[in-house]
């Protein structure tokens, strides 16, 4: 049995590699990143099959286009990226930017995106010469330990330094925390639950963290209906709600209520009676408990009726509970990673975004939300009212909150929260996140000041107003 | 084609390199430097003034010269600031001579 190696053994390994990737120029390094896109790539097929057998959750077939977005759409996003050397060299300013890696990174890697993750944050580390190393979920080891592998075997035989990668060989809390708090590490990437992003937080070392999501989506007056229940769908049946961007309640107005509702049902939705969402919130959420129950995330709709005791059609695709309010009296109001959709009529616009900001604020504060409109006025109203680093418009949440696909967002599977979530960065976390830019200041003297009677200063008759005419005056 | 060049002054083993340390040529130099090193009756020192680039299995080439060397001092000399900088983040400053 091989021995696992100590946490020390890990960050002198992880030292010893950033400190070969400093040498590393940014055509060696764009070659290293290259390979490895192209590996994970070659690989997506046989990835997302091993996520889907290790961890039950979702299809394989969208874990292939997660895989595909992590490594063909984040490789073009980043790959003519600057990210050595001298980034910019204004001589107005006399500034120059010069980009330094951050250090040692721990990728700490989700049970919900397990490959996909894992490449795509390989990539961006590989990208900015930082040497990763890969925390899987203990649900979701196998597959994660073996897309890194094959980037890892791509960055070496592209030259990249001895242990650029490595891949933690056992899962646990002790593990992970002493990773977290040790002193070579320079940054941890934490995509995960709330509980391991505080603890990310808490470690001392800095953090990128992320946030849950709860994404009301607003069907507004003027969005064409079966266009935006098409969309909803794409994205809530993708990898079977998996993604955290994924939506989570409709909300609706009273003028259009019928015709989304019809556009719903000839989809294969199906809309809960009040004796039937009262038995899926059992089944989602235990109440002795207080918990959620993850028998029910990635399964498709069949199943969870099956599971709920529910006669429905084998072949229905949704399940739409609507429901009279937010909270925890409706447990359904708060985010399922699975197809289920809470359902709210609004009497109109005002009352509709006010049912989408309690939506929001009910455990997806800074996450995503997500509005189908064709009037901007409407749109940036909504959009003013919320708290969410994405508000994606007419797409599917999923896929766009992600980015690269319907919209110009970066491509990222670390979505950052803001302070809403208790996160640093409302950005969709890519290579730019990952250095440290220095900043050289050549002298270029204030001409104002130079030219300004320092003595005013002392004369405290005189205020700011009269102190700034004299100051801004132009000879 | 990088150099290798030793040369021992009074007990003092010096080992000039040059040119380009990847892990290819770390390969071919290994067991040089490892008989090299081997017992040394006085202090150790890698000269890297004509080296451009050092790969991980140089910092453990350098890190063996250490321990062979034990109490006799093993130091690295002439580095650029380049070179200097892959010691400090791999912390293994220690070995450059102050």
């Amino acid at each position: 049995m091989a021995v696992r190696p100590s946490v020390d053994e890990y960050f002198r390994r992880a030292s010893a590699a950033a400190a070969v990737f400093s040498q590393f120029s940014q055509e060696q390094t764009d070659r290293v990143v290259k390979a490895v896109h192209e590996a994970a790539f070659a690989h997506r097929v046989r990835l997302a099959k091993l996520a889907r057998e290790e961890t039950g959750l979702g299809r394989w077939q969208d874990k292939v286009i997660k895989n595909v977005v992590a490594s063909q759409f984040v490789y073009d996003d980043i790959k003519d990226l600057k990210t050595v050397g001298i980034l910019s060299d204004d001589p107005l300013t006399g500034i120059v930017e010069i980009a330094q890696p951050v250090g040692p990174i721990l990728g700490i890697i989700p049970v919900t995106n397990p490959t996909s993750t894992t490449i795509f944050k390989i990539l961006i580390a590989l990208k900015t010469r930082n040497p990763i190393l890969i925390s899987p979920s203990p649900k979701a080891k196998r597959c994660s330990d073996e897309a890194a592998r094959i980037c890892y075997e791509a960055a070496l035989a592209a030259d990249a330094p001895e242990h650029c990668v490595q891949w933690l060989s056992e899962c646990s809390i002790e593990l992970t925390q002493a990773m977290m708090s040790h002193e070579s590490l320079a940054l941890i990437l934490a995509t995960g639950g709330a509980g391991l992003v505080k603890s990310a937080y808490s470690s001392g070392t800095p953090a990128i963290g992320v946030g849950a999501g709860n994404v009301p989506v607003y069907i507004e007056q003027s969005a064409d209906p079966a266009f935006a229940v098409e969309q909803i769908m794409i994205s809530k049946l993708f990898d079977y709600g998996t993604i955290c961007a994924s939506e989570q309640a409709v909300v609706v107005e009273k003028a259009n209520a019928h015709a989304v509702a019809e556009e719903f049902r000839r989809r294969k939705a199906h809309f809960l009676s009040e004796e039937e969402v009262a038995k899926v919130e059992r089944l989602v959420y235990d109440a002795d408990r207080g918990a959620k129950n993850p028998a029910v995330v990635g399964q498709p709709a069949a199943r969870i009726a099956e599971m709920a005791g529910l006669s429905l059609p084998d072949d229905v695709q949704l399940l739409l509970a609507p429901l009279d309010g937010v909270g925890p009296e409706w447990p359904l109001s708060s985010e399922v990673l699975a197809p289920i959709l809470a359902w709210y009529v609004a009497d109109d616009f005002s009352s509709a975004v006010n049912l989408c900001i309690d939506l929001n604020y009910y455990g997806g504060t800074g996450h995503t939300v997500s509005i189908f409109s064709n009037n901007d006025a409407r749109i940036k109203g909504f959009a003013a009212m919320m708290n969410a680093g994405r508000i994606v418009v007419n797409t599917p949440s999923s896929q766009g909150a992600v980015g690269g696909i319907h919209n110009m967002l970066h491509p990222s599977f670390t979505l950052g929260c803001g302070t809403g979530g208790r996160n640093i960065t409302t950005d969709n976390v890519t290579a730019s996140h990952l250095l440290n830019v220095q900043r050289i200041a050549r002298r270029r003297d204030n001409q104002r000041l130079a030219k300004f009677n320092l003595d005013l200063y002392f004369d405290e008759s005189l205020d700011a107003k009269t102190v700034a005419a004299a100051f801004n005056r132009n000879f | 084609m990088p150099m290798l060049e030793t040369h021992a002054t009074q007990e003092t083993i010096v080992i000039a390199f040059e040119g380009s340390l990847d892990t290819a040529r770390c390969e071919e130099l290994d067991a040089e430097i490892r008989a090299a090193v081997a017992s040394p009756a006085g202090p150790v020192v890698f000269d890297l003034d004509k080296v451009d680039f050092i790969a991980s299995s140089f910092l453990r080439l350098c890190i063996h010269a250490q321990r062979q060397a034990g109490g006799q001092g093993f130091h690295v000399v002439n580095e650029s600031p380049l070179i200097k900088r892959v010691f400090k983040i791999a912390g293994l400053d220690a070995m450059l001579k102050a």
